[in-house]
C-alpha cells in the first residue's frame, strides 16, 4: 500500500482539525470579549432515576378522593400561594428562586425510552440517528476547547439512559463519575512524568503509523479519548473532585447523592457548564410502598438541594447556575394494591432554580387527580428550549451530524419556550 | 502486499458447479429445500462461495473495488477474535505465521469451530443480549452464561431457543429461567414480549406496545397478541431468591386479567391463533411456533445477528429491525443464507464456517484506492471495536499473570466487574469506538495491568532482555499484536531503545505500554 499517500491524507485530516479548531477558538474569544461581563452560565440537572410522584411532592391533591390522594400534607412556601409535600421543609423556605411545573407531558412510560426522550428531546426510533443528550449539547455550545476538564460531567450509578453525546461524538461524551467521594478513578500514573510522556510519545508515533494504513475513524475517537485523558491528568482543576477540602461539605449530608450536588458546585465553580447528578438506581421507581420511600427520597433530596442553593448563592454563582430537578416521567396517582404508583408520564411536575428564572412561579396546572394536565401542557419540546434560552443557547441551531442528509435542530421545532419563566 | 491465499484453489472449483444451484434457490417464506447438500463441510465451502458471489455482484454494479484478501496475520488475529473472543497466544500466530501448507486457513477455522472456546465466545454475547446488567451474581448472570454455553456446545439454534423460550423450574436449579427475571420479580409480559420479539425475531415489537408501530406493519394488536402467551407464567416462592420456581399455569384464562382490555387472545405474528382445546401452556405453543423451521423471521434474524457479529453490520440494519420497509443490502443473499442455515438443521457452526471461509470475510481491512467510503457493500472487512469481554480476555493473554497474582482485578469477579466498567452506554454500533475518559485511564494507569512491581517479571515472560533489540521488537510485536512489525514501526523503535536513558527492560516494559494502549489492541481490524 501507498504509506506516503495515506499519511499525508491523515496530515491533512489532522491539520484541518487544528484549523476548524482555531477559527472556533478566535470566535469564541471574540464571543467572550464581547461578553466580558456576563460569562457563560452553568447547569446542574438533578436526575431523579425512576420518575418521582409528582402527587406526592411537588402537584399535591389533598382533596382527591381516596385511591388518588397521597398521605403527606401540603405546606406552605416562602412564595404566599404556593404548596408543596411537607418533606421538602428547608427547600420551601428558598421558592422565591425556583419555578415549579406542574403539566409536563411526554409520550414515553418505559425508563429507557422516556429517560432518552426527556434527555435529547426526541424519540429513539428503531435505526434512527443516536441523539445528543442536553449535557453534550450544551457542552458543544457552552464548552471550552482549551478546558482541561471535561465540558459535560455525569455523577452517580444507576442507570445512564440518553447521556451519550450521540451523534456530537466523543468529544462532547460525558465523563462518568460513580461515587463523587472517590472522584475520578485511576488518574494518577504510575510511572514519574518523564517516562509517562516518552511512553505517551512512542504511542503517538506509533499511532501514525496504524492509522495510515487502516484510516480506520475508531482510532480518531480512540486518539481523542487518550489525548483528554492526559489533559484531565495534568489538570490543577483536578483538585475540584476532592471533596475531602470542602468546608461544606457536611452541609450536603453524608449521603451520595448530596455529595454528588457537592462535587456538582466545585464543578460548577472551576468552569464546568454541564454536571448532572443521578440519584441511586431506579431509586424512585416506587411500585411497591410508595409512601415510605418517596418520603425518604424527599428528605435526602431536600437537605442537598438545600445546601445546594444556598452555597450557590453565598458564592454568587446562583444566578449563573441553572439547577433543574426532574425524572423521566410522574407516576400514576391511582394507588395499587401494593401501596405503589405506577408510571405516568402524561402528567408530571419538574423543577427550574436559579440561573435566571423568574422564580416564585407555577407553570401550568392538573385536574383534581393529578392525572391530566388542563392548563398549559409542557412537552419536551418546550421544556428544551425554556432551558436553552436561559443557558444562552440558540435553540433553533442546526447540526449537520456525519453521514446524514438533512439538519438537525437542537430542540425539535413547534417548541414554545415558557415565556414567563424567562426574564 | 498480502498475497491471495491458496488454499482457496481446491474449493473454487466447487463455485462454477454451484453457480447453477444458486440459481434455483427460492427466495425467503418459502420452505423449499435447496439442492446444496446440507450438514457436511462441503456444504459451508459452497456457501461461502455463493456468498462472495453475491457480494462481488454488488461490488461490480455499483463500480467498487474490493480490497485484497487480509494477509496471514491480520486474518488470523480477526478469526480469533470473531470465533474464540480473545487474540491468540504468541505460539499460535509463529506456528500459523510459520506454517505455509496451503489449506492453513480452513484448517485454523476447523481447529477453532471445534474448540469449547467457540460456545463460550456466543455465550458472552447471548448472555448480556439477555441479561445486559449483571443482577445477583450467585443466581442471575453467570449461571445462565454457563448454561449458554453448554447450550450453544451441544445443541442447535433452534433446540436453544426452544428451551430459552419454555424455561421454567427452580432458579438455582435451572439457571436458563434466570433471564426472565429481574431482582425478586419476574418480567412482564410485555418486557417479555419485547426481548423475544428483538433476540429471536429480529423486530422491535415494542414501540407498538402503545401505538401502531409508524413504519413496520406491527399493530397493537399484533403486539398485546404475543404477550397474550406470556400470562400463564407463575412465580413462587420469590422470597427465597435462590429457590424461586417459575411455571406456567394453563389454567390461567387471558380474558381475566388485569390488563384485559389490552390484552388480546393469544395470536402469532402471522395472524394465525393457536389451536384451541389445547392442554399445553401457552408458551409452549409460541415456542413451538417461533422456532419452526417454517417461521419466515426467526432463521432469518439469526442469520443477520451472525453476519454482523462478523461483519459489524447486519445485511439488515439494525439488526432487530428487519421488516419489509427496511431492506437488506443484499437480499438473496439473505434469503439464500436464511433457508441453508434451515437446511443445515439450524447448525450455528456451519454458518459461521461458511462465513469465515468467505473471501468476502478475509479481505483486508485497510482501504483501496476507491473503496474508502464504503461501509455497506463489504468492499474491505469493517474495524470492530472488542468488546469488554474480548478485551479483558485479550488482555489476559497479552500481560502473562505473574506466580500467585490473578491476572487483574481484586473483585470476586474480575471479569465482571472490568466487563462492567468497559460496557458502552445505550447500544453503539460495533464499528463505533466510545470508550471515555474512566476507561482509557484504565487503561493507562491501572496497577493491575502495568503494575511497576511486576514490571520485570512481565517483560522476561515475553522477551529475554539480553536478546537482540530486533528480535525484541519483533517479540513484542508477536505477543501483543499478533503480527511482526513493519519497517516504519521497526525504525521508530529503534530510535526509541537508542535513545532511552534508562535500561532494557524499563524501555521494553513502555513498548510493551504503549503497544497495549494502541488504537489496533482495542480494535479487531
Amino acid at each position: 500500500m501507498n504509506s506516503t499517500l495515506s499519511r499525508r491524507r491523515f496530515l491533512t485530516a489532522s491539520s484541518a482539525g487544528v484549523a476548524l479548531g482555531s477559527s472556533w477558538l478566535q470566535t469564541l474569544a471574540a464571543h467572550a470579549a464581547a461578553n466580558k461581563l456576563t460569562p457563560p452560565k452553568s447547569c446542574i440537572l438533578l436526575w431523579m432515576t425512576g420518575g418521582p410522584s409528582h402527587i406526592d411532592t411537588f402537584d399535591l391533591k389533598p382533596d382527591a378522593p381516596d385511591g388518588f390522594r397521597g398521605e403527606f400534607q401540603p405546606i406552605d412556601t416562602s412564595v404566599p400561594g404556593i404548596q408543596i409535600s411537607e418533606h421538602f421543609p428547608h427547600f420551601s423556605q428558598r421558592m422565591q428562586h425556583a419555578a415549579v411545573i406542574r403539566s409536563m407531558t411526554t409520550p414515553e412510560s418505559d425508563h429507557r425510552l422516556a429517560s432518552y426522550h426527556v434527555h435529547t428531546g426526541y424519540q429513539q426510533r428503531a435505526g434512527g440517528l443516536s441523539f445528543p443528550a442536553l449535557g453534550a449539547i450544551a457542552s458543544a455550545e457552552l464548552g471550552r476547547a482549551e478546558f482541561a476538564l471535561p465540558n459535560y460531567v455525569v455523577v452517580g450509578t444507576g442507570p445512564r439512559g440518553g447521556t451519550s453525546s450521540g451523534f456530537l461524538g466523543q468529544r462532547h461524551q460525558p465523563l462518568y463519575v460513580n461515587e463523587a467521594v472517590r472522584g475520578v478513578q485511576y488518574v494518577d500514573p504510575l510511572v514519574d512524568n518523564q517516562r509517562f510522556d516518552r511512553q505517551l510519545g512512542l504511542l503517538r508515533e506509533l499511532e501514525h503509523s496504524f492509522f495510515a494504513c487502516y484510516q480506520a475513524p475508531a482510532s480518531q475517537a480512540h486518539a481523542i479519548a487518550i489525548e483528554d485523558s492526559v489533559r484531565l491528568m495534568r489538570a490543577p482543576e483536578l483538585n475540584a473532585f476532592d471533596l475531602s477540602r470542602d468546608a461544606r461539605q457536611d452541609a450536603y449530608g453524608p449521603s451520595s447523592f448530596g455529595q454528588g450536588c457537592l462535587l456538582a458546585r466545585r464543578l460548577v465553580e472551576a468552569g464546568v457548564p454541564f454536571i448532572e447528578v443521578n440519584m441511586r438506581e431506579a431509586s424512585w421507581d416506587t411500585h411497591q410502598q410508595n409512601f415510605p420511600r418517596t418520603k425518604a427520597l424527599s428528605l435526602e433530596v431536600d437537605a442537598a438541594l438545600a445546601a445546594l442553593l444556598d452555597d450557590l448563592h453565598d458564592r454568587s454563582l446562583l444566578d449563573r447556575t441553572l439547577v433543574v430537578w426532574m425524572g423521566e416521567f410522574g407516576r400514576t396517582p391511582q394507588i395499587t394494591s401494593g401501596g405503589g404508583r405506577n408510571h405516568h408520564p402524561k402528567a408530571w411536575s419538574s423543577l427550574l432554580i436559579g440561573g435566571g428564572v423568574r422564580g416564585g412561579q407555577v407553570v401550568g396546572e392538573t385536574d383534581r387527580t393529578a392525572t391530566e394536565v388542563v392548563e398549559r401542557p409542557v412537552p419536551i419540546v418546550d421544556f428544551l428550549a425554556t432551558v436553552c434560552q436561559l443557558l444562552g443557547i440558540d435553540q433553533t441551531k442546526e447540526n449537520r451530524p456525519p453521514g446524514v442528509d438533512r439538519p438537525v435542530r437542537i430542540v425539535e421545532q413547534d417548541e414554545k419556550p415558557i415565556t414567563e419563566l424567562l426574564s | 502486499m498480502p498475497r491471495m491465499a491458496a488454499c482457496f484453489v481446491s474449493v473454487a472449483v466447487l463455485s462454477v458447479a454451484f453457480g447453477v444451484a444458486a440459481a434455483d434457490l427460492k427466495p425467503s417464506g418459502s420452505s423449499a429445500r435447496s439442492t446444496v447438500a446440507t450438514s457436511s463441510n462441503v456444504s459451508s465451502y459452497e456457501l461461502a462461495r455463493l456468498i462472495d458471489e453475491r457480494i462481488d455482484a454488488r461490488l461490480k454494479t455499483a463500480g467498487i473495488p474490493a480490497s485484497a484478501v487480509a494477509a496471514d496475520a491480520e486474518f488470523l488475529r480477526r478469526v480469533y477474535l470473531d470465533l474464540h473472543g480473545v487474540v491468540p497466544g504468541v505460539e499460535r500466530v509463529r506456528s500459523f505465521l510459520a506454517d505455509d501448507s496451503a489449506d492453513k486457513r480452513t484448517k485454523l477455522i476447523d481447529e477453532l469451530l471445534a474448540d469449547p472456546r467457540f460456545a463460550a465466545h456466543l455465550a458472552d454475547i447471548w448472555d448480556d443480549y439477555l441479561i445486559p446488567v449483571a443482577d445477583d451474581p450467585r443466581y442471575g448472570k453467570q449461571r445462565l452464561a454457563g448454561w449458554l454455553e453448554e447450550a450453544f456446545r451441544s445443541k442447535s439454534w433452534d433446540r436453544l431457543a426452544y428451551e430459552l423460550l419454555i424455561a421454567s423450574g427452580q432458579r438455582d436449579q435451572d439457571a436458563e429461567v434466570t433471564y426472565m427475571l429481574k431482582g425478586r420479580e419476574t418480567l412482564s409480559p410485555a418486557e417479555l414480549t419485547d426481548l423475544v420479539s428483538q433476540y429471536f425475531l429480529g423486530m422491535r415489537l415494542n414501540c407498538a406496545q402503545c401505538h401502531d408501530h409508524p413504519f413496520a406493519p406491527w399493530t397493537q394488536h399484533d403486539y398485546w397478541g404475543v404477550a397474550a402467551f406470556f400470562t400463564q407464567i407463575q412465580y413462587t416462592d420469590r422470597r427465597q431468591l435462590k429457590s424461586g420456581v417459575i411455571r406456567d399455569d394453563p389454567a390461567v384464562d387471558v380474558g381475566k386479567l388485569e390488563d384485559a382490555d389490552k390484552l388480546r387472545t393469544p395470536r402469532f405474528l402471522d395472524g394465525t391463533a393457536p389451536p384451541s382445546g389445547r392442554d399445553a401452556p401457552l408458551r409452549q405453543t409460541l415456542a413451538r411456533w417461533i422456532t419452526s423451521p417454517e417461521n419466515p423471521y426467526f432463521a432469518r434474524a439469526m442469520v443477520n445477528r451472525m453476519w454482523s457479529q462478523f461483519f459489524g453490520r447486519g445485511l439488515v440494519e439494525p439488526v432487530d429491525d428487519m421488516h419489509e420497509g427496511n431492506s437488506a443490502t443484499h437480499p438473496e443473499l439473505l434469503d439464500e443464507l436464511t433457508e441453508q442455515f434451515v437446511a443445515s438443521g439450524f447448525d450455528l457452526r456451519f454458518l459461521a464456517r461458511a462465513i469465515s471461509h468467505s473471501t468476502t470475510y478475509q479481505r483486508t481491512s485497510m482501504p483501496a484506492p476507491g473503496n474508502e467510503e464504503d461501509t455497506t457493500l463489504y468492499s474491505r472487512m469493517a474495524i470492530k471495536v472488542l468488546t469488554p469481554e474480548q478485551l479483558y480476555d485479550s488482555l489476559s493473554v497479552v500481560i502473562p499473570a505473574t506466580s500467585g497474582r490473578k491476572p487483574f482485578g481484586r473483585n470476586a469477579d474480575p471479569r465482571e466487574e472490568f466487563v462492567q466498567f468497559f460496557r458502552s452506554e445505550g447500544d453503539p454500533l460495533a464499528t463505533a469506538y466510545e470508550r471515555g475518559i474512566p476507561q482509557t485511564l484504565r487503561m493507562m494507569n491501572s496497577p493491575d495491568l502495568f503494575s511497576p512491581r511486576n514490571e520485570s517479571a512481565t517483560v522476561r515472560r515475553i522477551v529475554e532482555p539480553a536478546a537482540p533489540a530486533s528480535e525484541a521488537i519483533n517479540c513484542f510485536y508477536l505477543h501483543v499484536l499478533a503480527r511482526r512489525p513493519t519497517d516504519d514501526e521497526r525504525r521508530i523503535l529503534d530510535d526509541f531503545l537508542a535513545k532511552h536513558p534508562g535500561n532494557r527492560e524499563q524501555a521494553y516494559a513502555e513498548i510493551l505500554w504503549s503497544l497495549i494502549n494502541s488504537s489496533e489492541f482495542s480494535l479487531n481490524h
